[in-house]
């Protein structure tokens, strides 16, 4: 018989609660009664739940730091914009207009106005002036001026005086120690207006001082030096060294004494390099070097990678040294080229060796260079291979074979000349090429158009 | 004189006190007290009374509260001895027959072998007499889903009934003829 299921459930349902409902009304009635004093909305004591401090706590704390973080930057942004917001202007030297950032003049001027006054902390306070100064129109960096954030109140002080000094400069006590520089007819005709730009005239320094200039008035006097030779026409390009000579009444540019019309605007971009016999500036587009040249060496300031020129035996023919060397660095490229032109005529002639260049580059150092330059001309010279030491060496270094102009060498020179080679840790290749003429010298992979390894010009 | 409150909530209780009280025993049944489950959603209802805004539904937090509080329960704990007895002592006080006991606590263990949704839909429906609407209502489901979850309760706890009642008349024929045999 199966089970009814149904019948189940009906006497679980007629079955009389496990409770009954009188148990039920005692438990509630033994239920605590209404709290008597309910809980005060307008207590000002239940605000202080973990979560209201919570939440208070951290927009306090954003708040502050965001607080902090404006404020003293927009301080320094305010004083900085200030100096920057006085008028620019280009000013008429003579005839020749002048191509000159005023601003970088003016913050110069503040500086140079200051610099007697200003204490190791105010210094902080003019350089970033002079930073800022030097790109009015960009967007302040506030990370930059983040890292230089330590401004105190006798900083701002310091600042509000460099200020007020910057604006007296048409002043009368200014003016005895500083000149306007201008054409005679312009100043006769003109007065002074504002951002008429104020210059000093050409200090009479002691020329046995050295100028001290920091980096970035080194950089700056760079630019401004490269900008306004190139607009005057007196250098071509940026990519060769150029000397300026200072002696004190002119100033001479390559060797050039520069016009007259000119030096008023040379001698504003180089006020505080001083005069003097020695004071030359010299510099490319990777250097400066500012201060007195003299037979013992150089004394002064420098900035960025100094090259070292090869010595030249200048001979005394009137002839400046630059001039020597430009000549010479004409000299050893022809030089080259014919070499260039040399080889790649032997190697169209023969078979050419193909194949692809060696994974490991030739790295020798300039003394292995010398000697092996010197060594191969004795051996070739000895073997009978050339005839003189003007003669043009293409040497082919393969792996089973070397061809000395083309010509493959027996097994004792190549023997003789493997050992060598092993000896400069130079490997073969199929490209691999050793190019050498009276004053050069490249030992690598050359391919048509391209070389690949280590060149020295020798002296 | 008693509280305003507790006459309030007297007052709704009594409507709400059959089905309550079996759907807790049916929860509770071996595993828990069913006194403290009963009290302790009680207490909670109580405390929270003015924040029910449906007086006429107290039955329906009563029952949610009552689930919620044993859920934990159901699955984890094995039957105790002691609560068994305690049941049997209670429903023995209120009078029910023997026969009628062992019914219920036979009915009681076989509904503790359904999935947990069927088993509290049919103990909703069967025992605590909710309607299919109501049933969806407190299980925020719908209407046809617990109809579907009690009928496959049902079904279910019929086969689990038939194979008990199978393997206890085997194991007492068994028994028997052994006891025949010596």
């Amino acid at each position: 018989m199966k089970p009814d299921i149904d019948k189940k459930f009906d006497s679980l349902r007629k079955a009389p609660t496990e409770f009954s409902r009188e148990q039920m009304e005692s438990i509630i009635k033994g239920f605590p009664s209404t709290p008597a004093t309910p809980l005060d909305t307008t207590n000002w004591t239940t605000w202080f739940s973990l979560n209201n401090l919570l939440v208070v706590g951290f927009v306090a704390t954003l708040g502050v730091g965001l607080w902090l973080w404006n404020k003293a930057p927009n301080q320094l942004e305010a004083l900085i914009v200030n100096e920057l917001q006085t008028p620019t202007t280009s000013e008429t030297v003579g005839d020749s207009p002048v191509v000159i950032d005023t601003e970088l003049e003016k913050s110069e001027a503040i500086i140079s106005t200051a610099n007697n006054e200003r204490s190791p902390d105010q210094s902080l306070l003019v350089e970033k002036i002079d930073d800022k100064s030097n790109t009015p129109t960009k967007a302040i960096d506030h990370r930059k001026i983040e890292k230089q954030k330590v401004i105190t109140s006798a900083q701002n002080s310091a600042a509000a005086r460099i200020k007020a000094e910057a604006q007296a400069t048409s002043s009368p006590e200014v003016k005895q120690t500083e000149t306007v520089l201008k054409d005679k007819a312009t100043s006769e005709n003109k007065t002074n207006q504002p951002g008429t730009l104020v210059v000093q005239q050409p200090v009479k320094t002691d020329p046995k001082a050295v100028p001290d200039l920091t980096n970035g008035e080194m950089r700056r006097l760079k630019k401004s030096l490269f900008k306004n030779l190139l607009d005057d026409k007196l250098i071509i390009n940026k990519w060769k060294a150029i000397e300026i000579d200072l002696p004190g009444n002119e100033i001479i540019v390559n060797g050039k004494v520069i016009d007259q019309s000119l030096f008023n605007k040379y001698s504003l971009l180089m006020e505080k390099v001083g005069w003097g016999p020695d004071r030359k500036i010299k510099f490319d587009d990777e250097y400066i070097k500012v201060g007195n040249f003299t037979a013992t060496g150089f004394r002064g300031s420098g900035f960025g990678t100094f090259r070292s020129t090869p010595k030249i035996h200048i001979r005394d023919e009137g002839i400046s040294s630059e001039s020597l060397a430009l000549k010479r660095e004409r000299e050893i490229k022809k030089e080259q080229r014919e070499l260039d032109a040399f080889s790649q005529t032997l190697l169209d002639t023969s078979n050419g060796r193909r194949g692809r260049k060696s994974i490991f580059d030739v790295s020798l150092k300039q003394e292995k260079c010398k000697k092996l330059h010197k060594d191969l001309y004795e051996l070739l010279l000895e073997d009978g291979l050339i005839e003189t030491k003007a003669d043009y060496v293409l040497m082919e270094i393969s792996k089973n074979s070397i061809h000395i102009n083309v010509l493959e060498l027996n097994e004792v020179l190549y023997e003789k000349y493997s050992e060598l080679f092993n000896s400069y840790k130079i490997k073969p290749g199929p490209r691999r090429q050793i190019r050498m003429s009276t004053h050069t010298i490249r030992v690598g992979d050359f391919s048509r158009g391209s070389f690949t390894g280590t060149s020295h010009i020798l002296n | 004189m008693a509280d305003p409150k507790q006459q309030a909530f007297l007052q709704a209780y009594q409507a709400c006190h059959d089905p309550f009280v079996r759907y807790c025993s049916a929860l509770a049944y071996g595993k828990m007290d069913a006194e403290d489950l009963v009290q302790d959603v009680l207490l909670s209802a109580y405390k929270h009374f003015e924040k029910i805004e449906k007086k006429d539904q107290l039955l329906h937090y009563l029952i949610r509260s009552a689930r919620n509080r044993s859920i934990s329960n159901w699955r984890k704990q094995k039957y105790k001895a002691e609560l068994l007895e305690q049941h049997t002592e209670r429903l023995m006080a209120q009078d029910l027959s023997a026969e009628a006991l062992l019914d219920i606590q036979f009915l009681y263990r076989t509904l503790d072998k359904l999935p947990e949704k069927q088993r509290d839909a049919v103990i909703l429906f069967e025992i605590s007499g909710f309607s299919m609407k109501e049933i969806a209502v407190i299980q925020d489901s719908n209407e046809g889903a617990v109809r579907t979850k009690v009928s496959r309760g049902r079904q279910r706890l019929k086969k689990l009934i038939e194979n008990n009642s199978d393997s206890v008349g085997s194991i007492l024929g068994g028994k028997g003829k052994m006891n025949i045999g010596y």
